[in-house]
C-alpha cells in the first residue's frame, strides 16, 4: 500500500464531523484506535446530536501516524501526475512527481504512458513510478484520478 | 619498584572502601555507556511524545518523524504489555537500534509519566490488534498491490482499512472523491468536513 500526497504538512483547520451508530462507527473505530489516547486530539460534542467534530488537521496527523505505525508507505511531497495501463501485464503504473521541485516535469500523460512500452521511463528520474494492480483515488471533489480513468488511455472503469 | 607498591597499595585501599579509582582515571567506555543511556532515555520520552502527541505530529515528512515510526512498528509488532515496567523496557529495546550515540544527551531526559506510559500501552495494544486485522486483508487480497492518492482522512482512512479487490478483474481504478463515503466496510461513513 502506497500513499500519495502533495502537502508536506498537515494545516487544515475545518471542523470535520464523525458520524456515530445508525450512520457508521467512525467515532467508535477511531476510539478502538486510540483517539482517546492522543492530547491534542480533542473533540467537541454538540447537545443532542451524535455527531463528534474534531479539526481536520488532528485527525489527519492521528491517522497517519496509525498508517505508519502498521506500515503503509506514505509519500508526502509528490503530485499525482496520471495513470498509464500496461497491456501485457495487466497493471498499472501510477505516475507522480516531486510537488515541491521549482521545475514541473512534463504532465502529459499520454505522452508518458507512451514511453512506457519501453525502459525510457527508467531514466526519468523526476518521475516516481509505481506499478499498481488498484488505484483508490480519494482526491477531493475535483477528483483527477477520476478524470483520468474516464479516459481513454486507462480504458478501467472507474467506480465510485 | 616503590613506586608500584605504593600505588597497588592505593588502589587496593580505594577499593577495599568502594571507591572505584578507574572513576578519576577515566574507565574506558563508562563516559560512552553513560551519555549513550541518557540518550536511549531521551529517545523514550520522543517516541512517547511523538506516539501520544498529535501536536508533535506537525512535520509528517520529518526523517525524525520516519525513525519513530519504524520504532513504533517495533513495538507493535510484539504482544502487547499491560504493566508500566514491561512497557519502558520494551521501548528501551525497541530505540536501542536508532540511539543517536550520545549526540543530543546534553539535557537531562524528562521522566515518564505513569498516565504517559499507561496510554502508550492501550496505544500499542491498539496497533497491534490493527495490525493482525491489516494482515488478514491483505492475505485476503492476495498480494494486490495499491496506490492511494491524497492523504487527507479519506485517503489515509482507506490505507488503514485496505481494500477488498474481491472477485474484480484487475487492473482497478476506484474513486473516493467525497469524504461521506462509507469506508469502513459498508457499515460506516466517515463523516463530513465543514468550516
Amino acid at each position: 500500500m502506497v500513499l500519495l500526497e502533495k502537502r508536506v504538512e498537515y494545516t487544515r483547520h475545518v471542523w470535520f464531523d464523525l458520524t456515530d451508530e445508525p450512520w457508521g462507527a467512525t467515532q467508535a473505530t477511531l476510539r478502538a484506535w486510540g483517539l482517546e489516547s492522543q492530547r491534542g486530539a480533542q473533540t467537541v460534542r454538540h447537545a443532542g446530536h451524535s455527531i463528534v467534530s474534531i479539526r481536520a488537521a488532528m485527525l489527519e496527523r492521528f491517522l497517519s501516524k496509525v498508517a505508519l505505525a502498521i506500515g503503509v508507505e506514505l509519500r508526502y511531497g509528490v503530485e499525482y501526475l496520471g495513470v498509464c495501463r500496461e497491456q501485457a501485464a495487466s497493471r498499472l503504473w501510477v505516475l507522480g512527481a516531486n510537488a515541491t521541485a521549482s521545475e514541473r516535469p512534463v504532465a502529459d500523460t499520454t505522452q508518458l504512458c507512451a514511453r512506457l512500452h519501453g525502459v525510457e521511463h527508467n531514466r526519468m528520474s523526476d518521475i516516481q513510478w509505481i506499478q499498481a494492480d488498484l488505484l483508490i483515488g480519494a482526491d477531493g471533489a475535483n477528483s483527477r484520478v477520476r478524470f483520468d480513468s474516464e479516459s481513454a488511455h486507462v480504458s478501467v472503469g472507474a467506480r465510485y | 619498584m616503590r613506586h608500584l607498591l605504593s600505588a597497588i597499595a592505593l588502589v587496593t585501599l580505594l577499593c577495599a572502601i568502594g571507591l572505584s579509582p578507574w572513576r578519576w582515571l577515566g574507565e574506558p567506555g563508562s563516559s560512552h555507556e553513560q551519555q549513550s543511556q541518557q540518550c536511549r532515555e531521551q529517545e523514550v520520552g520522543l517516541l512517547l511524545e511523538w506516539a501520544l502527541d498529535v501536536g508533535a505530529f506537525h512535520h509528517a515528512t520529518s526523517a525524525s518523524s520516519r525513525r519513530l515510526a519504524s520504532v513504533l512498528r517495533a513495538l507493535v509488532e510484539q504482544e502487547p504489555v499491560h504493566d508500566r515496567a514491561s512497557m519502558v523496557q520494551r521501548m528501551r529495546e525497541a530505540v536501542r537500534p536508532s540511539c543517536c550515540g550520545g549526540a543530543r544527551a546534553s539535557t537531562e531526559p524528562a521522566p515518564l509519566g505513569d498516565d504517559d506510559l499507561d496510554r502508550m500501552a492501550l496505544f500499542v495494544g491498539a496497533m497491534h490488534r490493527l495490525v493482525r486485522q491489516h494482515r488478514e486483508r491483505e492475505r485476503k487480497d492476495n498480494g494486490t498491490v495499491a496506490v492511494v492518492v491524497g492523504a487527507g482522512p479519506v485517503g489515509l482512512l482507506h490505507s488503514i482499512v485496505s481494500f477488498s479487490q474481491g472477485s474484480e478483474r484487475r487492473p482497478a481504478v476506484r474513486v473516493r472523491a467525497s469524504s461521506c463515503e462509507c469506508l469502513i466496510g459498508s457499515a460506516a461513513c466517515l463523516g463530513r468536513a465543514h468550516v
